[in-house]
């Protein structure tokens, strides 16, 4: 089933048709905001109420634009309004490593590592642009949208992140 | 996952770490049917937009009385919208309170001597003797009162330097300049930091040109000014010369009452032009040029290649004209504000005489193309001719210069019915003594010269055009706060 005949049918309240939706997009939905609460409780809440908001909405939402960015939008908002009431301090990238299972660090542990350090050192917004470029694949003017800024600014902060970046991991 | 084959390595080895860290919390199984669950209590997806239009439309439908006061409200608060602009713009009946509740503004110009009946609401607050200088008013009917001059001196304070607060109050220069000598009863104008170009016309007949001239310089040179041109005719002996003196502002009443006095006044007229807004609108516009000059000089010692520099130098040399323009234009006006003008017509009895009257008027006007149509009208009628009409549009300001010649008879009545085509900002007559001496002439003789000016609230079209918008604006604000709101409480 094409996206926008999900979408039309969850307009007249087809909850299979949005099953559809959930399932193509939730694992880039709940990846996003694990990647940034770090809790996969939290992240799985957040993502399940963003859905909801996404139902709820999904009749003001026009057939014809991409719904993925839509969505992430959505989680983003979801996710930054979670953190704001928790007051909780993002968890760094750089304790990722911990967490990760033996043999996914086994892959390519030298590259990663080198991503992992150079995320480490990124700012927060800058990480945040990374995510939604390179994981949630989002366009540049879909991650503008998604995190409410201009265009040019998502340019200059993926410019500045991918070339420190590299200068670590081509060292 | 077609974009990540257009990554390169490093983008590559992100997304690759973001994917594994992701892939930690992969969708638990119980998630579709907790979803679902959740999905079931919400119930129905909300209406669509057009679903909300229609539920809207039915509302109103079913509650008339409702409707027709939120109509009401609309309509009250895109009307006040569009009319308060104009209301505080000025225009006709508010003019005059404003006026008399600050006398300084728009005084135009300088006329002095006894005020006619012609006496206007408002000009008691200059407060002003019979036989003292006073202050020319721009009426509401778009009228100056200029009246003859008879005696006295005026100062013309002038303060370049304070244009952000010509409007509002007075500059320091001008409200403690040392105006009135009590002596000869003489006061001055309040200029309030206007900028404003005096000049004025006598005609004198005299028994000996060559002697009045001479006397003439005398008087010049005495008051700190000078002849600026001087041409005569009838050869040796002339009997008949043209002179334009200038003398400081402040001599000028002085030295227009002596050279009435080198023989007998045919004829004189004060004018006065207030060119505040120009001397502002050209030094806003030197200041920015020079502001691009020194940008641009910056620019021409970062210039990089052979061509960035030839741009540079170019655009330098036009903003360098450009600011020679400028200052030659404001140096220019500034002159003409710092030295009165006398136009002297000398003559010999004989020579005099047959001096038709003549005018010229500026004028602002909503309608330039309609004023036009009718000033033509009028004066075809009244059996004039229409020498020439030129409608240019500059800055998107529409101006139309219209010279016409009319009756000498119909001068008078011509005049008046001219000034009421808008509001009159500057006004010269040039009149040999009264009208009804002169011979019955049945040729269109008596120029009128009229400047028609498109007026600032029709030039700003779009505050009334914008007006409804900023209402829709702010309806729409309010309905989606309120809605925002109403959805923060149910959450």
């Amino acid at each position: 089933m094409e996206d926008h005949t999900a979408v039309a049918l969850s307009r007249k309240g087809d909850t299979e048709a949005f099953r559809v939706l959930v399932e193509r997009y939730g694992p880039v939905l709940q990846g996003t905001a694990y990647l940034t609460t770090k809790d996969a409780a939290i992240a799985e809440e957040l993502t399940q109420d963003a859905l909801l908001s996404a139902w709820r909405g999904i009749g003001g939402f026009l057939e014809d634009r991409p719904i993925k960015p839509w969505l992430v939008r959505i989680v983003v908002n979801r996710v930054l309004e979670h953190q704001r009431r928790s007051k909780l301090p993002t968890m760094p990238l750089d304790d990722a490593p911990e967490l990760r299972s033996p043999d996914r660090v086994a892959e390519e542990v030298e590259a990663r590592d080198a991503v992992t350090r150079g995320l480490a050192l990124l700012d927060e917004d800058h990480r945040q642009v990374l995510m939604l470029r390179y994981f949630a694949e989002l366009t540049t003017q879909e991650v503008a949208e998604s995190l409410g800024c201009p265009e040019g600014t998502v340019k200059s902060r993926l410019h500045r992140a991918t070339a420190e970046l590299r200068a670590i991991i081509g060292e | 996952m077609t974009q990540s084959n257009s990554y390169d390595n490093t983008e590559r080895a992100i997304a690759a770490y973001f994917g594994g860290v992701a892939g930690e919390a992969p969708i638990s199984p119980g998630f579709w049917p907790r979803l679902r669950a959740r999905l079931a209590v919400t119930g129905e997806p909300g209406p669509t937009v057009s679903e909300k239009l229609a539920t809207l439309w039915q509302r109103l439908t079913a509650r008339p009385l409702v409707a027709a006061t939120a109509a009401g409200v609309v309509a009250l608060a895109l009307v006040s919208a569009i009319t308060l602009p104009s209301l505080l713009d000025g225009d006709s009946g508010w003019k005059l309170a404003s006026f008399a509740a600050s006398p300084d503004e728009d005084a135009v110009s300088g006329s002095a001597g006894p005020r006619g009946p012609a006496g206007a609401p408002g000009d008691s607050a200059t407060t002003l003797s019979s036989d003292s200088l006073s202050v020319g008013i721009r009426l509401n009917d778009g009228q100056d009162v200029v009246n003859v001059t008879s005696g006295g001196e005026f100062a013309l304070d002038f303060a370049l330097e304070n244009e952000t607060n010509e409007r509002t109050s007075a500059s320091p220069t001008t409200t403690d300049s040392p105006l009135p000598s009590p002596t000869t009863g003489q006061t001055a104008l309040e200029t309030s930091g206007r900028a404003i170009i005096s000049t004025s016309s006598l005609a004198i007949e005299v028994d000996s040109v060559p002697s009045a001239i001479d006397q003439l310089r005398t008087i010049a040179n005495s008051a700190g000014g000078f002849i600026e041109t001087l041409s005569t005719t009838g050869g040796a002996d002339p009997d008949r010369g043209n002179a334009i003196v200038r003398v400081p502002g402040s001599n000028s009443l002085t030295t227009l009452q002596r050279v009435k006095e080198l023989g007998t006044v045919i004829g004189e007229s004060v004018g006065s032009n207030d060119v505040t807004e120009q001397v502002i609108d050209l030094k806003a516009r030197l200041r920015s040029e020079e502001a691009k000059e020194t940008s641009f000089l910056e620019l021409l010692g970062r210039a990089n290649s052979v061509s960035d520099l030839l741009s540079i130098e170019r655009e330098l040399s036009r903003v360098r004209t450009e600011i020679e323009r400028l200052t030659g234009q404001l140096s220019f006006i500034e002159q003409r504000v710092d030295l009165a003008t006398i136009h002297v017509n000398f003559g010999q009895p004989d020579n005099l005489a047959a001096e038709p009257p003549s005018a010229s008027l500026a004028m602002d006007t909503r309608d330039v193309d309609d004023a036009v149509t009718q000033l033509k009208a009028m004066v075809l009628q009244a059996g004039g001719e229409v020498d020439s009409t030129s409608i240019s549009l500059n800055n998107g300001v529409l101006q139309a210069f219209v010279a016409v010649r009319v009756l000498p008879a119909t001068f008078d009545d011509t005049l008046f019915r001219a000034a009421q085509l808008g509001d009159v900002t500057a006004k010269e007559v040039r009149q040999p003594g009264a009208t009804s001496d002169l011979p019955e002439s049945d040729e269109a003789t008596a120029r009128i010269t009229v400047t028609l000016n498109q007026s600032e609230s029709t030039r700003n079209w779009w505050v009334w055009a914008g007006a409804p918008g900023a209402a829709l604006a702010v309806i729409l604000l309010l309905a989606g706060t309120y809605r925002i709101g109403r959805a923060r409480n149910r959450a």
